[in-house]
């Protein structure tokens, strides 16, 4: 390594030039004599250094000077001021904006956007000494104005706009570059020569660009619109009527390797900066998008004011076996990114392209697939979003087929009541929330979750249950169903005859069900009873520790099914009852309710 | 011995409810793919792509579109097969490619949905990038304010 000093160090426009000197350092940090470095200016209209190292001030400004020897370099930062004192009374005024990257359903569309920096920390520094002499904050529209006194220095200054909200804004926002260092970003201004008048203003345009730090303050802007969006949607239960967060800590840094995710209990969201990991690839970057990062901001929400019981980990778009609190709590992220962003689009972009990209009005992807058919049960994220864009489908009419248009906040007061009505939270707690919050929509909701097989109803068979035929080929189609989570049990008639071997099973589970299949004479004798087919029970199932993937089973159509298989020894014939119910032992990624077939046959 | 007193002081942790990390991750396509390229002489380069599978999928095709002009020396541009959660398929190419132009090759990977259809998934890579591409960033200077650190990066 190589160490230059002094660091940093102050210099005046046009006065004595200053003899940088660079140590080369071996790994035992023991000198190497007779090093040779080649020294090199970041800015040469600021600071120019000849070969030797002396460096001459030439502009007021913050710039580095850096020594290479082979492959090794060290730098210092210069600080050139002017020689005269600076003014008592400085304002600088002006607009603090960051370049943004705009997207479509194919990634980005080449188009940049300045957009304000609202809301975030202004600071004035005076450049002799590096010491912050005032501070202020940009207000909604990026603006800002900012006064100080520098006359107890030489003239010269520069603004810096930090990657965190105003302390005074009931949004708690920061953007820090990694929980190990926890700097905070900032960008800067040109060097401003205060010494030129006095009283000095001076208006100033401050960019954050997108080869820069830009995609930091988008990262700010979106969390803010975010936030903002939720206080909006109140009142929140008391304490807080206002639905105000704690603070939330963004890390990121450009080429940052963790990510993209949100972190329970440090409310934290790491966000991808295009280096190169397990969690992160080099081409794809998220700190401009903007649907993946208002997503992580809704598992937040989810985790302050309603309930978040999912295990988390890696989960893809097309399972529709998922663990259905894990589907609740993706599904309802997919949504609020785009309830927040009013666009059905979901984008996580890639370099030259797309890693993601759907559409929660028609289930498209891009390029050219569609999720239409996959998207189905509660146990599928994408059907989960859907139907609740569904409830919102900002754009459209009411429909015979998408009969709802409610406002997010109508949509937000159904999920913050998840308490009252549920230990958990699924679609299932949704539902018989909505039924308390929404109970004259109730049948326009059940439209919308029946496009995507979820059934929230009792079967056909409810109020007469009909007869298992043996061997036949059509299979009865039952649900687990009751209001306000009380236990459906389906109680089945069938024949049997001495002396003959039958099998009960239940198969084609959806929307989460584990049946637990019991068989009983008519008065109530019990002859055979299962829960899972191949009698593993998983009710503690939880996240591996060391991977953190879920070892809980997913709900496919077998995976939680029963089978019961006896001979009935009986004297005579019978009529016996297949008992039907939620398992008492589901694991927790299971649901309540459900749809299950069940089949009756005989060798 | 060791095991137990580790898995000892496990249960332990979680008896006294530690609070549990969760990490929710951003939504994943069902492949991970990955498409590099790596020059092996002056007139030789390698293309890798990589295809590691996020959820179990039964129908998985792989294949890799070479533009005009650039001309496949070794590799097949194609594959089609199984991937179980977490395992990877890799296809390797060797290309003559002079360094004078610019190309782009596309990656493609479709899975078998499970009700007929198919999930597309495209990765593209530029071959020969123009120089104003590959600038680096300069690296912030670090400052101190109150309590904190900050890393100031140039604006404007």
């Amino acid at each position: 390594m190589i160490e230059v000093s002094p660091n940093p160090v102050n210099l005046e426009v046009g006065g004595k030039p200053v003899q940088l000197l660079a140590i080369l350092k071996n790994e035992s940090g023991d000198t190497v004599p007779d090093a040779t470095f080649v020294w090199e200016s970041e800015d040469a209209t600021l600071v120019s250094v000849d070969a030797n190292g002396l460096a001459t001030g030439l502009k007021v400004g913050v710039t580095r000077v850096t020594a290479r020897s082979n492959t090794f370099s060290g730098s210092t930062t210069l600080g050139v001021v002017s020689p005269n004192k600076g003014a008592s009374a400085l304002t600088i005024s002006g607009h603090a904006a960051y370049e943004d990257k705009v997207f479509g359903r194919t990634g980005f569309t080449g188009e940049i956007k300045n957009l304000a920096i609202p809301n975030a920390v202004i600071e004035l520094v005076a450049i002799d000494g590096f010491v912050k002499i005032a501070t202020g904050a940009t207000n909604a529209f990026g603006d800002f104005k900012i006064s100080g006194n520098n006359a107890s220095r030489r003239g010269g200054l520069y603004l810096r706009v930090l990657s965190t909200v105003e302390p005074n804004h009931p949004v708690k926002l920061e953007i820090r570059n990694n929980p190990d260092d926890r700097a905070m970003h900032a960008f800067t201004s040109a060097g401003i020569d205060d010494s030129a008048a006095d009283p000095f203003t001076q208006s100033s345009e401050l960019l954050a660009k997108t080869k820069g730090i830009g995609g930091g303050f988008n990262i700010l802007d979106a969390l803010q619109k975010a936030a903002t969006f939720v206080r909006d949607a109140g009142p929140c239960p008391e304490p807080n009527p206002d639905c105000n967060l704690p603070l939330l800590t963004a890390y990121w840094e450009p080429g940052g390797t963790r990510g993209t995710f949100f972190r329970t209990p440090e409310n934290a969201i790491f966000i991808c900066g295009g280096g190169d990991s397990e969690d992160c690839r080099a081409f794809d970057p998220d700190e401009y998008d903007d649907s993946v990062i208002i997503h992580e901001f809704g598992h937040f929400v989810l985790s302050r004011f309603s309930k978040d019981r999912s295990p988390g980990g890696l989960h893809s778009l097309i399972e529709n076996d998922q663990d259905i609190r894990l589907s609740w709590s993706e599904g309802w992220a997919n949504f609020f990114s785009s309830a927040v962003r009013n666009s059905p689009l979901y984008v996580d972009t890639s370099s030259g392209g797309v890693l993601i990209s759907f559409n929660l009005e028609d289930y498209s992807t891009f390029p050219n697939s569609s999720l239409n058919t996959l998207a189905r049960y509660t146990t599928s994220e994408i059907a989960v979003s859907g139907v609740l864009w569904d409830t919102l489908d900002p754009f459209e009419p009411a429909t015979e087929i998408d009969p709802l248009t409610l406002s997010f906040k109508d949509i937000f007061q159904v999920v913050i009541n998840f308490p009252a009505v549920s230990t958990t939270s699924t679609m299932e707690s949704f539902w018989l929330s909505f039924q308390l919050t929404q109970s004259a929509k109730l049948g326009a909701l059940q439209i919308v979750t029946q496009d995507r097989d979820m059934r929230f109803e009792h079967d056909t068979f409810e109020e007469n249950e009909t007869a298992l035929i043996v061997n036949d080929a059509t299979r009865q189609r039952h649900t687990l169903f009751q209001n306000h989570f009380a236990f459906d049990e389906d109680i089945i008639p069938f024949k049997v005859n001495k002396g003959v071997a039958y099998t009960v099973s239940t198969s084609h589970l959806t929307n989460g069900t584990d049946t637990h299949l019991s068989i009983k004479e008519q008065n109530g004798v019990w002859v055979k009873e299962n829960d899972n087919h191949n009698n593993l029970i998983h009710t503690s199932c939880t996240n591996n520790f060391i991977t953190g993937q879920s070892n809980c089973p997913r709900n496919g159509p077998t995976d939680l099914s029963s089978s019961a298989s006896f001979t009935w020894n009986g004297e005579n014939g019978a009529t016996l009852n297949a008992h039907v119910k939620s398992s008492p032992v589901a694991p927790p990624s299971a649901g309540q309710f459900g749809s299950y077939d069940i089949r009756l046959t005989s060798p | 011995m060791f095991k137990n007193k580790v898995l000892l002081f496990l249960s332990v942790l979680f008896s006294i409810g530690l609070p549990i990390t969760v990490q929710a991750m951003k939504p994943r396509p069902p492949l991970q793919l990955a498409l590099s390229a790596v020059d092996l002489s002056e007139d030789k380069t390698q293309i890798t792509l990589s295809a590691t599978a996020n959820t179990g999928n039964e129908g998985v095709e792989l294949s890799l579109e070479l533009p005009l002009g650039l001309l496949l020396l070794e590799g097949e541009r194609t594959w089609a097969g199984p991937l179980n959660l977490g395992d990877t398929h890799t296809l390797v190419l060797i290309v003559q490619n002079d360094g004078t132009r610019t190309y782009t090759i596309l990656a493609e990977a479709k899975v078998r949905l499970p009700n007929a259809g198919h999930f597309i998934q495209e990765r593209p890579l530029v071959l020969n990038p123009s120089a104003l591409d590959r600038s680096p960033l300069a690296p912030p200077i670090r400052q101190r304010s109150g309590g904190d650190s900050i890393l100031e990066f140039r604006g404007n």
